[in-house]
């Protein structure tokens, strides 16, 4: 299928607009009502120029393009006041008018210039994966249209044939060429992106401002704030830990102490900076028994709090400094609004904590001092009956609350006295915050030492790229409770059916991995990351040679290596010889000879590629091409060298040329 | 002989013709060019411009033998060949030789003889030599056949078959004169201007001089020339048939015979420019595809020609 070449390069022409609209689409600020806009322009001018009419041109084009800066600068000072949402807007504008006035060769390449801009602006706003897709058709795009208008404005300049591109040019073996050629150029952008040095962060890595809102960890949450989260997918972090998973992890974020009977709050305060260590290491507490390293990158959070597999141990990661608080949670000094990626080692042991003074607080009652309080009193009588063992207490509390109550995300209101009491004694149903918050109450008023704990469990595994995908949905809250002699032990008396996160497709767990991979080792590209790679390099290099000095070459060995060495030695004598003949088949044409046709070309006469030397000379019709021209034709083509007294005359005709 | 006495004897031939043919350099050059690289010429032109005249004043030019044969749709294979006939005297059977035994034979209005007739001239046209009853005659050297045709009559005529037009090494028109040779034409005595035609050559120095012409030399990039313009016809989008290896051999001959004809021992682009349209021109068979502004096979090949870059 060849195709004429004014509808090949109208065709690329709108393939790149597409592209410029899917640019800007990426541009989430410039909004999705002015992409239609500019797309149902582009239809129209598409329409306009199948019909080969030329709606928008000369004066009233210029005026178009003022009001369109016109309109930039309004944009820009009244109402985006974003320079990169006002200047797209801008380019689009001025591209969707370009389409309109496509006449010349030279409108074509102008609007693939502005497409260019346009993914430019993409590539400084966005940190979509989709953008690589569309910088691989840009750069397919684009070199198509170079080369397509490359030829046609040869053509016209060498055979004056008005553009008229042979039949057969743009033919199936052309397009496989380009893209052969659009390829090339991507591999080596990518050896390129990979290899040039970088500074301590990604290169794409930027504060993005549409954080994910995460609820529970805060100063302060009340119950029922949970429940809404439980349906959203979004992704919060994904984690990739040593080895393979062997228990069910959960990810610790804040621990609340303060029950007032609508919701929790944080009343342990105190605070300490976490020292680094001098591999750049946050020790957060001393714990040297098995640990569980992940290495987590975590998607922009509007919360400062970090998350790791309870309990951590050490923390390592591009911060300046970090928090931890006697709760144990670890927060950064401010929330980091861009994505980060850091290690974490926690404890394989189910509590590690030395014996410690507890805060009041934990075992704080007061709610329960009521009429209410004295129920649940009594109900936790109940269950643990004789029991004065803490940690059998707490199990059985937990127990109690995984066989008795029903896991829903919509729990009825049943006219109990505060969520918890509704729960406990009357609807007898709800989700994780309600369990965890009964729970905690429990204990307490068995004299436990108790908290509750908001994070995330650990979400589907990805087995295909071997890491955790943690969304909203798995946003979960569970308890600890103090057991004497043991340290904080984890409870989670939420039955499984609210825990257990539903069987991934394959398809998702696949385009999941390529997004993982994308941020990883494109947007997250650091540094650090490089040094790995020549590491791993010069690791492999030292292999080599250390195989190769161990080497010991045998008489055997050197006997067979003889032929393949001739074979080698003739043939790099062929590719010097094929270099030497090649190199002579391009000095064939004298010296004077190119001289001649420089000086001329000064002077505005070139001979044409179709024309020969004679018809050149008898175009000129100058004395001096004519004698040049004969003394070269028996030289080049009678293969005798000319006499001095010619070679003479030649220099002389040259110079007066030169003049 | 030497290079300079083959070039006197062919400036001496051009300026014989030119004194029949009037204005019409370009048309001696390329019938020379023919006789030298041992072919035979194809005029293709209105009646009037000359074409007779032409095969006339060469045969008169070179003290060799001349006949013309008037082709005619009843003209048969044997008119041509010559026929065996019975010798009573000797009582034996002998062949009397045809018209086409001469050194230079004008076949007018060829196009008007029937096919079997036309195909008698195959024979003798590429191998020198005609076979009849089951004996080969070879003709006299050298021979060269110069037929006419005008491509303004069709009917009753047999348009010649592709093998036969390859056979021809070039096709020519001759074209009206100008002006002012147009009135000197009028003026003058045909007939007398023929009768004083000398003959300034033997049948010897036109062997001598086709041999020179085979020596000539031709670069190496020139017959990379050669072979891109064939290819391109090959190519070409408005073209069905392409040339064959016969029009680029007979190419790279006329283009030696062509220097040789201008006075030089080697050949250069020009000579294998200028003769691309003559020799390719009537082998080519043209599509319905031809663009627009291009009329008949010669502008089609000037086509090919401004898409093939010249070595340089």
């Amino acid at each position: 299928m060849a195709m004429s070449s004014p509808s090949y390069i109208l065709l690329i022409t709108y393939f790149m607009a597409a592209l410029a609209i899917a640019s800007i689409s990426l541009v989430e600020s410039v909004g999705a009502g002015f992409v239609i806009l500019a797309s149902s322009l582009m239809l129209l001018s598409g329409a306009a120029n199948l019909k080969k009419k030329t709606l928008v041109t000369g004066a009233p084009w210029n005026l178009l393009a003022a009001g369109a800066l016109v309109f930039f600068i309004i944009d820009y000072a009244a109402f985006s006041g974003s320079v990169l949402a006002s200047a797209a807007r801008f380019l689009t504008i001025l591209l969707a008018l370009k389409l309109f006035d496509l006449k010349a060769d030279r409108d074509c390449l102008i609007a693939c210039s502005l497409v260019f801009f346009l993914v430019l602006a993409a590539a400084a706003s966005t940190v979509s994966p989709l953008f690589l897709v569309i910088l691989s058709l840009f750069v397919a795009g684009s070199i198509s249209a170079m080369v397509a208008l490359t030829i046609r404005r040869d053509l016209r300049e060498n055979l004056q044939n008005d553009g008229q591109v042979p039949s057969g040019v743009f033919s199936p073996a052309f397009f496989a060429a380009v893209l052969g050629l659009s390829g090339v150029s991507m591999v080596m952008t990518f050896a390129l992106f990979f290899t040039l040095p970088r500074m301590g962060i990604g290169l794409f890595e930027r504060k993005t401002l549409n954080t994910v809102k995460v609820t529970g960890f805060s100063e302060r949450i009340d119950l029922g704030t949970m429940g809404p989260v439980k349906q959203d997918p979004t992704v919060i972090m994904r984690v990739q830990i040593d080895g393979p998973p062997q228990s069910f992890l959960y990810f610790r974020g804040a621990s609340l102490d303060h029950y007032d009977g609508k919701g929790w709050s944080r009343t342990v305060k105190n605070r300490r900076l976490l020292k680094k260590d001098a591999l750049g290491t946050f020790r957060i507490s001393d714990g040297d028994g098995p640990s569980i390293g992940q290495t987590i990158l975590l998607e922009p959070l509007d919360t400062d709090t970090i998350f790791a597999a309870s309990h951590p141990v050490a923390m390592e990661g591009n911060f300046h400094n970090l928090w931890a608080d006697s709760a144990g949670s670890i927060r950064l000094p401010s929330p980091p609004y861009s994505r980060i990626e850091y290690r974490a080692w926690s404890s394989a042991l189910p509590a590690y904590e030395p014996p410690q003074e507890i805060a009041p607080q934990y075992l704080d009652a007061s709610y329960l001092e009521g009429r209410a309080g004295q129920r649940v009193r009594d109900l936790v009588g109940g269950i643990t009956g004789e029991e004065s063992n803490d940690m059998k207490r707490a199990a059985l509390i937990e127990r109690f609350l995984r066989s008795n109550y029903t896991y829903t995300l919509d729990p009825v209101k049943d006219g109990g006295d505060g969520p918890l009491d509704d729960f406990l004694f009357y609807s007898k149903q709800g989700y994780c915050e309600h369990y965890a918050t009964a729970m905690v109450m429990m204990l307490r008023a068995a004299g436990v030492p108790a908290r509750i704990v908001t994070g995330f469990t650990q979400g589907e595994w990805n087995d295909i790229g071997n890491y955790f995908i943690i969304r909203q949905q798995d946003a979960h809250s569970w308890v600890e409770a103090y057991i004497s002699g043991r340290g904080w032990a984890t409870f989670d008396p939420t039955p499984p059916a609210g825990v257990m996160a539903q069987k991934p497709s394959l398809i998702s767990l696949y385009l999941d991995l390529a997004l993982f991979r994308w941020n990883r080792y494109i947007i997250h590209y650091t540094f650090a990351d490089q040094r790995r790679a020549a590491g791993a390099i010069e690791g492999g290099t030292d292999r080599m040679i250390a195989s190769l000095k161990s080497f010991r070459p045998s008489f055997e060995s050197l006997k067979g290596a003889g032929p393949a060495l001739g074979v080698v030695a003739v043939f790099a004598l062929l590719l010097v010889l094929r270099q030497a003949r090649s190199k002579a088949a391009r000095s064939k044409t004298p010296g004077y000879y190119a001289e001649m046709i420089k000086a001329l070309g000064k002077k505005g006469l070139v001979r044409r590629t179709d024309e020969t030397p004679l018809e050149f000379a008898e175009r000129t019709k100058s004395r001096e091409v004519a004698m040049v021209t004969a003394a070269f034709q028996s030289q080049r083509y009678g293969g005798g060298e000319p006499e001095e007294d010619v070679m003479a005359e030649v220099r002389k005709a040259i110079e007066a040329l030169k003049k | 002989m030497e290079f300079t006495e083959t070039y006197g004897k062919i400036e001496a031939l051009k300026g014989n013709l030119g004194k029949v043919i009037r204005g019409k350099p370009g048309v001696i050059d390329l019938a020379i060019t023919a006789l030298l690289s041992k072919g035979h010429l194809l005029i293709e032109d209105v009646p009037g411009v000359g074409k007779t005249t032409l095969a006339h004043g060469l045969a008169r030019s070179i003290s060799c033998s001349f006949q013309r044969i008037q082709f005619t749709s009843d003209l048969l294979p044997s008119d041509v060949i010559g026929v065996t006939v019975y010798n009573q005297a000797l009582n034996t059977f002998e062949f009397r030789q045809g018209p086409i035994f001469a050194n230079i034979v004008l076949a007018d209005e060829i196009n008007r003889a029937t096919p079997k007739t036309q195909s008698a001239l195959l024979e003798a046209m590429n191998d020198r030599q005609v076979s009849a009853d089951r004996a080969t005659y070879t003709l006299p050297s050298p021979f060269m056949l110069l037929a006419t045709q005008n491509p303004l009559e069709f009917s009753g005529t047999f348009p010649l078959p592709e093998s036969q037009l390859d056979r021809f090494t070039m096709c020519v028109r001759i074209g009206y004169p100008d002006e002012a040779h147009e009135k000197e034409i009028m003026q003058s005595d045909p007939s007398s201007a023929m009768q004083d035609l000398l003959p300034v050559l033997t049948t010897a120095d036109v062997e001598g001089m086709q041999a020179a012409a085979g020596k000539v030399s031709v670069e190496e990039d020139l017959v990379s020339y050669i072979m891109a313009i064939a290819s391109a016809t090959r190519a070409h989008r408005a073209i069905r048939l392409g040339v064959s290896p016969r029009a680029t051999m007979t190419l790279y001959k006329a283009a030696q015979a062509h220097a040789l004809t201008s006075g030089r021992n080697y050949c250069i682009p020009d000579d294998i420019k200028r003769l691309s349209a003559p020799v390719f021109a009537h082998r080519i068979i043209p599509n319905e595809r031809v663009p627009e502004g291009i009329e008949g096979p010669s502008s089609l090949i000037e086509d090919v020609l401004s898409g093939v870059a010249v070595p340089v």
